[in-house]
């Protein structure tokens, strides 16, 4: 018999027992349903994961640290013994740490390695305040502008090289400032205020004065710095940015080095950093990125790349996504037993027409076939089944749930993937035919005397 | 010609062993009617499977053609009955759910004809037993004798050698079976095909040329009547003999 006509006449043999068909390939639908929206929530997060790597991180750059806290890996559980050197942070979990910062000599030192282009040193200042003059005053985070990233703009551009005043201002401050647009807000000047730490020396030259109630007012007038800014370009709200850096507003790196040492004169922390963007020569080639990483480590530092930081996110999702297949791959488990069920039934149910085809020469291997086929296309009306209603309900929940999340315009969370889901079904007759193996060898083995007299 | 020499089957061992068929042997050439009589339990369908190649004799041969069935192997036997065998049942064994059309297509697609040869086969059998109105309604609509003749189409689409008809008329009332009767007559006089009728229809058997009778898995007798004419002058006594015997 032609697997044509095979095939044929399983899907005809189904269809003369549609509820029984319909009911059996629920069960599978069930799983289908839960592993296509699986795949879908992790084509989406992969993507959006991929977003906020290619526009905020150069792949042939290392982000360098002294201490692996800066990246969240601390041993939380082991006392640390105390250096002077240690700087004030948070952990992922929001706890204060303290973690050992790198120094000038470590930038000198890892700038005359062999294999470093650029440094960039990662800076990130808490503003007392920006404004402009006769408007409010607005809390605010400026950082440096990292040439990796690619903000979307509303008005004006990025210049190649981001002069000491220029300022990328987001979005969200223009009416906040009292502009009347992104447009109008290009080339107009705000102010960004930090406060300088008490030193020696201003202490001294108010003892020197004095401690007259003039001198102490003079002395807290001078505790804060207002620098004013150009407003280069007003950046679009960012959809991949990363997390918590919505409002972050981008200066040149000197600009940055500037305001970081106003705010940090006389602390413990001036001239440290959390860590270093270093530009690798021939980046982009793993091997020489994961050569000057490995050199680094070997100097005692710690070094990510972005392929580190990638994975890193993507190992959390696919964690969270593996718990959630394993719901699918359960119900696809069970429904397995809804299909031996069904099969056997359908032997005992035909077994006068097993004995008849067996009579007319049907070969006891194409008796068999006939069955795996029908339990295929019970796999694949269950895939098919769920794959739709998962891809309907999908469609239907992104634009909430882009909304919920605060994906931003242009992501979604659940992307469907055509390939994908023909994997999947194709996956899931494999599925049906191996629990259809054994009621088709049942019906293969039936001997055609017995079968015919069957009442 | 079909050669039956010596044929034993037993079923079962020691205290229940029962032998169903006893040294059974005769001859049948090409194109004859043959009826196979006897009481329940005489050995009628164990001799019926052995000879279509469904069940293997303990001793004995069964040689169709040239080819010994129980020598051939296991594929080669489903193949030989797909092309070489027909079977009409008792209980029709058509599938209710499906049209008169894809009923009859089965024996073709067993024998792995192409769609369009197997198209015009099925009309031609159809047509054959006039049920060509039929073609695409459902078989489960069909009245007995309907069905009848819908198995009859199945069984000679493929245009076998060899129709082994098993208790064709039991299942039908007494003008239906008639009609059934000729029908199987007329098909076996156009094809040319080999006839073998297990029943206990009398006028059935009566009709055939050879008759043999079987006791308690043993040949009781093999009548033979070759022509026509010796075929009408003995008619009302064989009728009698069958009559007789069951």
């Amino acid at each position: 018999m032609k697997p044509r006509d095979i095939i044929k006449r399983s899907g005809r043999n189904l269809r003369q027992a549609k509820a029984r068909t319909i009911l059996t390939a629920s069960a599978i639908a069930v799983g289908t349903f839960a592993l296509t929206l699986t795949l879908a929530a992790s084509n989406g997060a992969q993507h959006f994961v991929d977003n906020i790597i290619n526009n905020n991180f150069d792949p042939s750059e290392l982000i360098v640290a002294n201490d692996k806290s800066v990246f969240g890996r601390a041993d939380s559980a082991t006392p640390r013994e105390y250096d002077s050197s240690f700087g004030q942070g948070l952990s992922s979990a929001n706890a204060a740490i303290q973690f050992k910062q790198l120094s000038d000599s470590d930038i000198v030192k890892i700038s005359a390695e062999p294999y470093t282009e650029n440094l960039r040193k990662g800076i990130t200042i808490n503003l007392t305040y920006l404004t402009r003059a006769g408007q409010k005053k607005y809390v605010g985070v400026a950082s440096t502008f990292n040439p990796a990233q690619h903000p979307d703009l509303s008005s004006g551009r990025i210049p190649s090289n981001l002069g000491g005043n220029d300022i990328l201002l987001p979005e969200a401050y223009v009416e906040a400032l009292g502009f009347k647009d992104a447009k109008d807000a290009i080339g107009k000047s705000i102010t960004l205020t930090v406060r300088k730490s008490f030193d020696a020396t201003d202490i001294q030259t108010a003892l020197a004065q004095g401690l007259s109630a003039e001198s102490i007012k003079s002395l807290g007038q001078t505790s804060v710095t207002e620098v004013p800014f150009t407003v280069a370009a007003v950046i679009k709200k960012p959809t991949t940015a990363q997390p918590g850096t919505e409002l972050y507003m981008f200066i040149s790196a000197d600009a940055a080095s500037r305001l970081n040492d106003i705010a940090t004169k006389g602390t413990a922390n001036y001239h440290k950093y959390n860590f270093v963007y270093v530009k690798v020569k021939n980046g982009n080639n793993s091997s020489d990125l994961i050569a000057a990483q490995d050199k680094l480590k070997a100097m005692g530092y710690t070094a990510q790349s972005t392929a580190d930081t990638q994975k890193f996110l993507t190992d959390i999702i696919k964690v969270l996504q593996g718990i959630v297949a394993a719901f699918g791959a359960i119900a696809v488990i069970a429904s397995v037993f809804g299909i031996v069920n069904t099969m056997y039934i359908s032997v005992i149910q035909r077994t006068r027409e097993i004995g008849l085809m067996k009579a007319l020469g049907m070969r006891a291997k194409d008796v068999g076939r006939l069955f795996r086929f029908e339990a295929a296309w019970i796999g694949f009306l269950g895939g098919i089944m769920g794959s739709v209603i998962a891809f309907g309900v999908g469609t239907a929940l992104n634009p909430w749930i882009t909304t919920k999340l605060s994906l931003g315009a242009g992501n979604s969370l659940l992307i469907f993937q055509v390939k994908q889901i023909a994997v999947l079904i194709a996956i899931l007759m494999i599925v049906a035919v191996l629990a259809g193996f054994f009621p088709a060898r049942k019906a293969s083995k039936l001997d055609p005397i017995q079968a015919l007299r069957t009442e | 010609m079909i050669e039956v020499n010596k044929l034993t089957k037993v079923y079962g061992k020691k205290q229940n062993k029962f032998v169903a068929l006893k040294n059974i042997s005769f001859n049948i050439p090409n194109g004859s009617t043959v009826a196979i009589i006897g009481k329940s339990g005489s050995g009628k369908s164990t001799l019926m499977h052995i000879m279509s190649g469904l069940d293997r004799p303990d001793e004995g041969t069964v040689t169709i053609g040239g080819h010994t069935l129980h020598k051939l192997k296991k594929k080669a036997m489903d193949e030989f009955r797909a092309k070489q065998m027909g079977f009409i049942f008792q209980a029709f064994f058509v599938e209710a759910n499906q049209t008169v059309y894809q009923n009859v297509s089965l024996p073709l697609e067993i024998g792995g004809i192409g769609v369009r040869k197997r198209d015009t086969m099925i009309k031609e059998a159809l047509e054959r037993v006039e049920l060509t109105d039929k073609i695409n309604g459902k078989a489960g609509d069909l009245s007995g004798g309907q069905k009848q003749r819908l198995a009859i189409a199945r069984a000679i689409v493929t245009k076998p050698n060899l129709i082994f008809a098993d208790e064709p008329t039991g299942n039908l009332d007494s003008t239906t079976g008639d009609k059934i009767i000729r029908l199987l007559f007329e098909l076996n006089k156009s094809l040319g095909s080999t006839l073998i009728v297990v029943t206990h229809d009398h006028e059935l058997a009566a009709k055939c040329n050879i008759i043999i009778t079987l006791k308690d898995g043993a040949i009781v007798s093999v009548e033979n009547s070759e022509t026509p004419k010796q075929k009408a002058t003995s008619s009302v006594k064989r009728v009698r003999k069958v009559k007789a015997v069951l």
